[in-house]
This record gives C-alpha cells, sequence and structure tokens, in this order.
C-alpha cells in the first residue's frame, strides 16, 4: 500500500540486508563496549606481565639470598673441618708417648725406676681371694 | 565524564523517550538521525594512535634488538659473560691421614698459611709490626723494615703459619694483611716415626718411604667447579655449575704400634748412646700374621746426636750378618737328617777352606762339641763341618726357602734384596764363609723374616706394614694378610727350637743377656767385620753386632732384630741381646702375653740375668 507522499510516519527507516538480520541483541558488542573490553585485556596483560615479572624477580632475590646463604654455610663448614683438623692433630700431639713422658718428667716429676719387679704367674692353687674367704670365716 | 560527552549524548538521545506512544512516533518522525561518533573519535584518536605508533614502533625496534642481541647474537655475548664472569676453580682433594694400629694419628695434612702485606697500602707500619711481631715470631724492627719498603705490595711476612696464628692475625683488623691458604704434612708424634712414614713435597706428593709408596691411595683426585666472579675475583652469589666433587685420599692403617714404638726407640737410643754406637735398628713382628709392630732406624748425626735415620735401613740397608746366618745350615741338616741335636762334631779353634783361614772367635782347643753346642757357642768351626754335610746346593736352597735374597713382601721403595749369590758364583771360601755369615750381605729384615717363619712353627708368611685402608666416608678396607708357605717342616722346628733356646739358656751360650725373667727366650747373635770396601778382609774396629729371636720360644707370639753397627764391645750377645731383652718385656707386659704354663714360680728382678730361674728351658 503506497502512502500518501509526505506521510513518513508508518514507514519504518530503511535498513540493510545485514540489520535485518534476527539474533541476540548481545551477539555484536557495541562499538564502547568494544573499546573497553579492549582496554580491560590490554591492563589484564600488562598486569599480568607486570606480575609476572615481579614474581621472577622475587624468585631471583630468593634465589641470590638462598645461595649467599649456602655460600655462608659451606664456608663454616670449611672452617670447622679445619678446626677439626686441627683438634686431631693437637690431640694426637698431646697423646704421643713422647709428650706424655716428657710432661710425666718435666712437669709431674716422674721418676723412672731403675729396675722393676714383676710378679709371675704361680701355679694353680689357692687364690687370695679363697684364702681370705677362708680366713674370715 | 566530560560535559561534551553530556551535552552529546543527550543530543543524541530519542526525544520521545520521556513521552507518549503517540509523541514517541512523531518524535521519531521528527527527529534526524543521531550524529554518527567515529566521528567524534576519529577526532580524539589521532594523538593516541600517534602515541600508539610511536609506542609500537618503538617496541618492534625493541623487539628486534632483543632477537638480534639473544637470538643472533646469542651465542657470541654468552661466550663472552661467561669469559668475563665465570671462573675455573679446582677444589682440592685432602691427602690421607696415616694412623697406628690402635688409630692413633702418625701423619696427616693440616691447613697452614702464608702471611702477606701489601706495603703500599698499609698504614702504621710501626704500630702493625709491633702486633704481629710475637704472633709470627719475627723481629719487631725486621718488620717494620719490611712493612715500610714501599716496594712491590708484596710482602711475604711468615710462612706456613698455624690457623690459629692465622685467626690471631686476622682479629688484628691490620688492614692490607692477606692470607694465602696452604697445607703442610704433621706428624704428631715428632720424629718417631720418621724413617718409615717418609716426607711429603710443596706439591702435596710423597717422596719417600711409605709416603712415596702409598702416594696413590693417599693422594686424593683434586675436583673442579664453574663459579661466578666479579673483575676483582670476589666471587658473586650465584650457584656454581659444571662441579665435579673432589675425591678426598684414603687413610692408611699401620700394624706399628705407637707406646712399643716409643719404647725401642728410647731403649735402642740408650744402647746407642751406651755403646757408640754409629747406627742402629730394631724390628719387632707379630709371628703369626707377619705384622711389623715397631720398627726403629737410629744413626748417630754428624755432631754426635742420635737421630732417627733417613731412611728406613732395616729394609735398605745391607751387612754381613755373622752368625744369624748359621740358621740356614743347621736347620736344613737337621731337616735333610743328616744331624740331631746330640750328634757330636770335633770341632779345632781354626780351619782352612779355600786359600783363607777360618776361626773361632774365643781360642779353645779342639774339643766335641754337639750340634746344640755349636749353635749355642756359635762355633764357625762347628757350623763349617755341619755345612759341609750338607753341601753348597742345599745351603743355597736353604737360604732361599727362609727369604734371603729377595723381596720382602713389603714392596719397600729403595728396598735391598741382599746378595747372596748361588753355588756357581761362589769362591773356594765361600763355603765356609756363607754358612757363617760371612761372604752374604742381607737386610735386618730378611733375618727377622727367616727366624719368625722358625717362630711360626716353619711357615713362612710374609711381613707386613699396612694393616688397612679407610675411605674418606670412614669404610675401612682391610689388608688382606699375605699367602703363606712352608719354609721347614714341623719335626725340623721341633728340634731346631730348643737349639735356640739353648743359645739363650746355656750357660756355655752366646746370648744370657737375653734372657727374660718368666719367659723362654729362642734366638741366636751375629757378630760379624764390616768387610772391607778396598780388598779382603774387614774393616778393622768396624762390626756389626746382632740378636735375633723370639718369645715365648715354646708358644711364639712375638719375634724381634736388634742390630747395632761399630757398637763398643763388639758383640751381638753383649750389646743387642739386652736391648732385645729389654725391648721383649715391655711388648709382652704391653700386649698381655702371659708365660706358658707350667713356667716356674718366680719373682725376678727386671734386669736380665744368667739365674735358672730366668731361663727354663723347654729343653
Amino acid at each position: 500500500m503506497a502512502l500518501p507522499a509526505g506521510d513518513t510516519r508508518l514507514v519504518a527507516p530503511r535498513r540493510s540486508a545485514r540489520q535485518l538480520r534476527v539474533g541476540p541483541p548481545t551477539s555484536r558488542p557495541k562499538p564502547h563496549q568494544h573499546i573497553r573490553r579492549t582496554r580491560l585485556v590490554t591492563f589484564g596483560a600488562l598486569a599480568i606481565i607486570v606480575a609476572a615479572l615481579l614474581l621472577v624477580a622475587i624468585g631471583s632475590a630468593l634465589v641470590v639470598s638462598q645461595q649467599v646463604r649456602l655460600d655462608s654455610a659451606e664456608q663454616a663448614l670449611a672452617a670447622t673441618s679445619t678446626e677439626n683438623t686441627n683438634l686431631q692433630v693437637q690431640r694426637a700431639e698431646l697423646a704421643s708417648p713422647t709428650k706424655v713422658l716428657e710432661v710425666a718428667q718435666t712437669k709431674l716429676g716422674m721418676v723412672t725406676p731403675k729396675t722393676v719387679t714383676y710378679l709371675v704367674p704361680v701355679k694353680i692353687g689357692p687364690t687370695v681371694g679363697s684364702t681370705s674367704h677362708l680366713t674370715h670365716k | 565524564m566530560t560535559t561534551r560527552d553530556s551535552v552529546e549524548r543527550r543530543a543524541a538521545r530519542p526525544a520521545g523517550r520521556n513521552g507518549a506512544a503517540g509523541s514517541q512516533v512523531r518524535s521519531r518522525t521528527a527527529s534526524k538521525p543521531p550524529p554518527r561518533r567515529p566521528s567524534t573519535r576519529k577526532s580524539r584518536s589521532i594523538p593516541f594512535r600517534v602515541f600508539a605508533a610511536v609506542v609500537l614502533f618503538v617496541s618492534v625496534c625493541l623487539v628486534v634488538k632483543l632477537v638480534q642481541v639473544q637470538v643472533v647474537d646469542g651465542a657470541t655475548y654468552s661466550h663472552d659473560e661467561s669469559r668475563e664472569v665465570e671462573a675455573n676453580v679446582v677444589l682440592s682433594a685432602s691427602r690421607g691421614a696415616i694412623y697406628d694400629r690402635t688409630g692413633d694419628l702418625l701423619a696427616a695434612s693440616a691447613p697452614r698459611y702464608d702471611v702477606i702485606a701489601d706495603d703500599m697500602l698499609i698504614e702504621g707500619p710501626s704500630s702493625a709490626a709491633a702486633a704481629l711481631a710475637p704472633l709470627i715470631g719475627v723481629g719487631q724492627a725486621k718488620l717494620t723494615t719490611e712493612l715500610s719498603q714501599k716496594s712491590d705490595g708484596y710482602v711475604v711476612l711468615a710462612r706456613q703459619v698455624s690457623s690459629a696464628t692465622e685467626t690471631a692475625i686476622a682479629r688484628l683488623n691490620i688492614g692490607a694483611i692477606t692470607f694465602a691458604g696452604d697445607s703442610t704434612r704433621v706428624a704428631p708424634g715428632g720424629e718417631l716415626f720418621q724413617p718409615l712414614l717418609g716426607a711429603v713435597n710443596a706439591a702435596g706428593e710423597g717422596y719417600s718411604s711409605l709416603e712415596y709408596e702409598f702416594n696413590n691411595v693417599l693422594n686424593g683426585v683434586n675436583g673442579r667447579e664453574v663459579v661466578a666472579e666479579d673483575p676483582a675475583g670476589a666471587a658473586l652469589p650465584s650457584a656454581a655449575k659444571d662441579i665435579v666433587p673432589a675425591k678426598d685420599g684414603q687413610s692408611v692403617v699401620l700394624t706399628l704400634d705407637e707406646p712399643l714404638q716409643n719404647e725401642v726407640t728410647q731403649d735402642l737410643k740408650t744402647q746407642l748412646a751406651a755403646t757408640k754406637a754409629r747406627s742402629g735398628v730394631a724390628v719387632i713382628e707379630d709371628v703369626q700374621t707377619g705384622d711389623i709392630l715397631a720398627m726403629v732406624d737410629l744413626v748417630r748425626g754428624p755432631k754426635g746426636v742420635i737421630e732417627p735415620a733417613a731412611n728406613n735401613l732395616a729394609l735398605t740397608s745391607i751387612y754381613q750378618p755373622g752368625s744369624v746366618m748359621k740358621l740356614a745350615t743347621i736347620a736344613y741338616a737337621l731337616q735333610d737328617h743328616l744331624i740331631s741335636p746330640d750328634t757330636d762334631f770335633v770341632v779345632p779353634y781354626s780351619l782352612s777352606v779355600g786359600g783363607y783361614n777360618f776361626q773361632d772367635a774365643d781360642f779353645h782347643p779342639t774339643e766335641v762339641l754337639s750340634a746344640k753346642q755349636i749353635l749355642a757357642q756359635s762355633s764357625n768351626i762347628g757350623v763349617i763341618k755341619i755345612s759341609r754335610l750338607l753341601g753348597l746346593s742345599r745351603l743355597s736352597e736353604a737360604l732361599k726357602a727362609l727369604g734371603f735374597g729377595q723381596a720382602t713382601g713389603l714392596n719397600w721403595p729403595g728396598e735391598s734384596f741382599g746378595i747372596v749369590g748361588t753355588p756357581s758364583s761362589w769362591l773356594g771360601s765361600s763355603a765356609a764363609a756363607v754358612p757363617i755369615g760371612t761372604g752374604v750381605a742381607v737386610t735386618p729384615m730378611q733375618i727377622l723374616d727367616a727366624y719368625n717363619s722358625v717362630a711360626n712353627g716353619g711357615v713362612f708368611v710374609q711381613p707386613r706394614l699396612v694393616a688397612a685402608t679407610v675411605y674418606a666416608g670412614g669404610i675401612e678396607h682391610e689388608m688382606p694378610l699375605a699367602a703363606t708357605r712352608r719354609s721347614l717342616k714341623a719335626s725340623t722346628i721341633a728340634k731346631l727350637v730348643p737349639m735356640l733356646e739353648g743359645v739363650v739358656c746355656d750357660e756355655s751360650g752366646t746370648a744370657l743377656l737375653a734372657r727374660i725373667p718368666g719367659y723362654e727366650v729362642a734366638g741366636k747373635t751375629g757378630t760379624a767385620q764390616v768387610p772391607n770396601p778396598d780388598g779382603a778382609g774387614g774393616v778393622q774396629g768396624d762390626w756389626n753386632a746382632s740378636f735375633v729371636g723370639f718369645v715365648p720360644a715354646q708358644a711364639p707370639k712375638l719375634s724381634g732384630i736388634v742390630v747395632l753397627n761399630h757398637p763398643t764391645p763388639i758383640y751381638g750377645g753383649t750389646v743387642s741381646a739386652p736391648v732385645f731383652s729389654k725391648i721383649m718385656q715391655y711388648a709382652l707386659r704391653h700386649f698381655d702375653i702371659p708365660p706358658p704354663t707350667g713356667v716356674s714360680a718366680a719373682v725376678a728382678n727386671s734386669q736380665p740375668n744368667t739365674s735358672s730361674l730366668a731361663c727354663t728351658p723347654g729343653t
């Protein structure tokens, strides 16, 4: 039905075939939503990158600090090992017969006896213990 | 939201939205299409796009550079960085220690430090010298001079100072003092084991005696690693890589006993001083295992001071042994049933053989002596007569069976095999000389091994000086005992041991001073002139005196030998036998070896004597 000229009240605006497609209204974001989403993604990506870099930096710092502790522990171990060796040598020096004899004779006044009496085992017989036991009876 | 935005949005809002349906239709028909936003964005995005383009360009440039650095030239940069920062560090393996049989430390590598000063940087040389002098044992004036010379910035103030000294110096906080780490071999027991242990050079390699013989065992294998360093050489805090850990050397446990070694050293030193001998050797051995329990080598130094020998004389020094060699002739004559202990021989004072005149030590008229008496009195002529029955070939076999002319099995550096020869190389007089221990040369250790085989029931056992090796983790690897072999028949030993006891116990024996109260001793004396290097005969007044034996004679546990060079008096029975007695008395107590049951009860004095209480041969 043709409308009178100039009467455009009931005439729908002309749309392209694409505009006439039927679909959910949200399937095609509006331009400002698209920009917002792009910005969000960009900032998100940046945040992730920064966070990742931060994590790497923290990790590196941790590794370095632990390495310092490890080096310190290794140095302490080496020092202790050295001290252990020194103490073993010192102990052996103090325990050597030469040193003991020297200390005994020079500091403690030990005199080596000129004669030594040894008790040679006797033939099996009454022991001192059994003799003592009988005496007490 | 900006004012401009709100105005535009209001303008773009449909007019009929707030009115009725009719007005809505009117407004639709009357209103114009809303202005397009792109025109507005375009005007705003120009600087943004320019900025974005710049950022993009810079980013692309950075990425390109990054790719160039990381990928294209990455290997080159990595290599350069490694060369600048990484350093190969050698991880030094520590040299193993040496212990005695009870685990007492005999030798170990201890850290030492060189004290180095930078004389260009040091402040207050005088005060620094005053603080350092008492610590490093250098005069203060000398130190002040060295620290003030301002030469090349490198002055070694002291070498090989201990860790304690290094710590004390470090606590002084003197600037420009540094330390260079080093290591040295220390012997806590002093000179007690010096001829046996040997020495280690500055590079940490053993070059004599046990340190040389077991160098491969004691020395570890150095490791390496790559570490990061700054240009000044300071380590950077990063993990080392390419680590090859150092493998520490094994420790060596000897069969020696430190207290016994000390006792033997003291007794031998006393006798060297008393007899004015030039040198002395004493060795004590475990009869069954062949373990050497003590091995002492002493010499009289240029200034007359008695000191440890430069090397192990018991294995490297040969000498003309004299009568201790009579064992071979007597043993094989018994084994071949040519004689018995009671076989009589007519023995003159002297006898001519091969153009040479042989005689006994002391003059005596021609007399009849049994084989046992011949051995007890050490009659040269009697033994020569017995050797004639035996023959040179069997005598040579006897010497070989008892280990003469061969290595002892210790693989000692510079060990001498001795000079014994064979019947084909012996001269005419050798038929008489060799049986009585002249015309041959042997080491004291070979003599001891021969008598040890008699003590061990005729079973020859190789001597052993190393009992075990210990890995760095503490795992001990015991050295196996050497294979044994029979050198003499048991029936021969049964006859021979009482004959050797007679040397000590018979009143006419030559080793009365070897007696040990409460114990039976078997052994043999030896006295021989040192051969004249310029010709026949011996050096006037230069004699070697020996005694070799074992205790308890009927159940032998310990064997030993004492050899003195150039003593006064000259006889082995006089100078060496008493040392043997004294050493063995200590050793028997030390190792808790009781006298065999059935020995007479006695309370005896320790001084060797000739009383019957001190000598009760098994007969």
